[in-house]
């Protein structure tokens, strides 16, 4: 009889590790060649890498997603996770000096996300919890949410600023609406639950760039109020004290001064990638109550590790940018954000959300193994067959589990910013790496660097802003090339 | 008649499918406009461009009138409120430049020109246009174009919001006042010559 069975049980192994084979490229893996080429501050290669992607996604030509710079309207943002790709998108255009369309990618990208927010719909997100997370719609880090437009106020700056303000206080608005959320908090109507966001700093990159733009503007009282505020959230911060106390006791610059700010984006933002974790009890508390919302018993017996999603921050420590002009050190940049702290924050604080889905997930596999096993057993006298069958069939649905690996990737490690006063006239930036800015100062103005550097150990891209670059030199006229003569 | 079952399914939901795609109309004159649920759409923006250019133009023209078509330098609109302009801005400057050019006292410049000049002069903030060392630069680069501008008009948008949570029955409630306010100045004294401004409040529901 056992020899019997050994085919149909091979048949039935390899059934099973086919669906583990099957298992398709976790996400981190599909955004990989791309992110690797961003990092390694190889931007043509990179945007040909996400233009690929883009393509895929959604359902387009590439030749469609190239020559448009992923702007035609065919192009649809809310498609799978288009959106996060024309993020990545945005980032090479900016380091292709197209503003222009860097915003309009972003301006999508923020769209997508705020239609994809949830507040507190957790009965929703539990029932749910029976695929798995990366074939969910990808709704964006909450930190996402907030960078979004932060980064569109610093590209808009580059622009002349027109909007800057408006996507400030985007930043704000979106920031407390996530703060402000009650995700998690009371789950079965008793009080009883967890609300990850309650966990979260506040990020004071919006506040800083509104005060900036408001002592711009000569609104003194404004300004100081705004910087007060990224005090509170971002701490101690050099280039934010510097600019409370000078808010309230100095003046925006020295006579025939003007002031260059100098925003780098500098290294490699977090990366997800997978990890595993035991189940946690808080996790399991959550679970336990999420499955009287959906009618399952959760076990607690036999849970195995869980990938969960890790943040990966190569350039976690990216060290300060020195700044100088005619030799002489001018100054330096101080951090205003740590995106990849950030991020680690934030996915410490879902972590037992995360798990609880998995617990939630891996019980109603639980479920549907026990069910194959009891037909196996029905149709079959060896109680063995069906034994087996309920082991591989649990087996195949949760070897195949991936931890939810998809983020924001060419995200900068930090946002450094550094604020010098310097004289009216042209000046010559020394960024280090063989970077220069030249930079068109105005008393009383200010004019903006946004340097692109993914590679720390590379120049990046600098930027400066239209009203402050210099005007290209008239291209000498070269007298026209003899024709050859023809054959 | 199975078979005939086992057909239309499919049928069916493939019409059902082709019924949710894409589509498109022309919408008829007077036709009600889309109000965003989100944030301002073109109905809110036309408003407000008719609202405030029409008083811009009523209050300035009587003075133009008299002495001859004047060439307005448009700068442009800065945004003071919570939402970007940014693809709305195009069609704004057109209904502007439109309103102000058929009013009959004003020429209007080339924007392109005036972009230019600005960037030229380093002229980003219109608050700049105030004192007379920037304005003399910016009509110095349009005059050796020999477009120098009489007048200058730029505007800003501002938001104010106000929230409400809602209740058992209702839904959160954000209400959110828009305003375009309109000046225009004297381009070789920077003596404001009009200001205006036009509102529009909406509400929505989360």
């Amino acid at each position: 009889m056992a020899m019997k069975l050994l085919p149909r049980r091979r048949c039935v192994a390899a059934a099973a590790l086919s669906v583990v084979a099957a298992a398709c490229q976790a996400p981190d893996q599909r955004i990989a060649p791309f992110a690797d080429a961003w990092g390694a501050a190889d931007f043509g290669r990179a945007e040909e890498e996400i233009d690929e992607l883009i393509a895929e996604e959604a359902g387009v030509e590439p030749a469609l997603v190239t020559e448009s710079h992923s702007l035609d309207e065919a192009i649809d943002p809310a498609r799978g996770d288009t959106f996060l790709f024309l993020l990545e998108k945005s980032m090479t255009r900016l380091a292709s000096n197209d503003t222009d369309a860097a915003i309009d990618l972003m301006r999508r990208g923020r769209d997508v996300l705020a239609t994809r927010y949830v507040d507190s719909d957790v009965k929703g997100w539990l029932l749910s919890a029976v695929k798995d997370d990366t074939t969910l719609e990808y709704r964006g880090a909450d930190y996402e949410h907030v960078l979004t437009p932060a980064l569109l106020a610093l590209v808009d700056l580059l622009e002349g600023g027109q909007d800057a303000y408006a996507y400030a206080l985007q930043v704000g608005e979106v920031q407390e609406t996530i703060l402000g959320s009650t995700f998690g908090e009371d789950v079965d109507g008793e009080g009883n639950g967890y609300n990850p966001r309650k966990q979260y700093q506040r990020l004071a990159i919006g506040a800083y760039v509104e005060g900036l733009v408001r002592e711009r503007e000569g609104y003194s009282s404004e300004a100081f109020k705004a910087y007060e505020r990224a005090r509170e959230w971002g701490g101690a911060v050099p280039v934010v004290v510097e600019a409370c106390e000078r808010t309230t006791n100095g003046v925006y610059a020295a006579p025939q001064h003007g002031v260059v700010h100098v925003i780098r984006l500098a290294g490699r933002g977090p990366r997800l990638v997978q990890g595993r974790s035991p189940m946690t009890d808080a996790a399991l508390f959550l679970a336990n109550i999420g499955s009287l919302l959906i009618g399952e018993n959760i076990g607690t017996l036999g849970q195995m590790q869980i990938p969960v999603p890790v943040v990966s921050s190569p350039d976690m420590n990216a060290p300060e940018l020195e700044i100088r002009a005619d030799g002489q050190v001018v100054g330096a940049t101080s951090t205003l954000l740590d995106v990849g702290a950030v991020a680690a924050q934030q996915i410490e604080a879902n972590m037992p959300w995360i798990l609880a889905r998995a617990a939630i997930r891996r019980t109603v596999k639980a479920v549907g193994a026990k069910a194959v096993q009891d037909a196996a057993d029905r149709s079959n006298n060896d109680q063995g067959v069906g034994l087996l069958l309920g082991v591989l069939t649990n087996l195949a649905l949760t070897a195949g589990e991936k931890a939810d690996t998809r983020n924001w990737t060419s995200l900068p490690a930090r946002f450094q910013v550094a604020r010098l006063e310097m004289p009216e006239g042209a000046h010559d930036l020394d960024l280090g790496s063989g970077m220069h800015a030249s930079v068109r100062v105005a008393a009383g103005k200010d004019s903006y660097v946004v340097v692109v550097q993914p590679d720390l150990s590379k120049a990046g891209v600098v930027l400066v802003d239209v009203y402050s670059s210099q005007p290209a030199p008239a291209a000498p006229e070269t007298p026209a090339a003899p024709e050859a003569p023809r054959p | 008649m199975k078979k005939i079952h086992v057909l239309f399914v499919p049928l069916a939901l493939a019409a059902v499918v082709a019924a949710c795609g894409s589509t498109g109309r022309v919408k008829a004159e007077g036709e009600d406009q889309l109000v965003g649920d989100k944030r301002a759409g073109n109905l809110t923006y036309d408003e407000l461009v008719q609202q405030s250019t029409t008083k811009l133009v009523q209050q300035a023209s009587m003075q133009a009138r008299a002495q001859g078509p004047y060439k307005v330098a448009f700068f442009g609109i800065e945004t003071k409120g919570a939402e970007e302009l940014r693809d709305q801005l195009p069609a704004i400057y057109e209904q502007i430049e439109e309103i102000l050019v058929n009013s009959g006292p004003f020429v209007v410049l080339s924007r392109k020109a005036v972009d230019r000049a600005r960037q030229e002069v380093g002229l980003r903030d219109f608050s700049d246009l105030f004192i007379a060392k920037n304005r003399d630069a910016f009509t110095g680069v349009m005059g050796r174009d020999s477009e120098s501008p009489d007048v200058l008009v730029y505007g800003t948008t501002t938001t104010q919001t106000t929230e409400s949570e809602g209740g058992w029955f209702s839904r959160d409630t954000k209400e959110r006042r828009y305003s375009l306010s309109l000046e225009m100045i004297d381009a070789h004294t920077g003596t404001i010559l009009s200001k205006v401004s036009g509102k529009q409040e909406i509400e929505y529901k989360k």
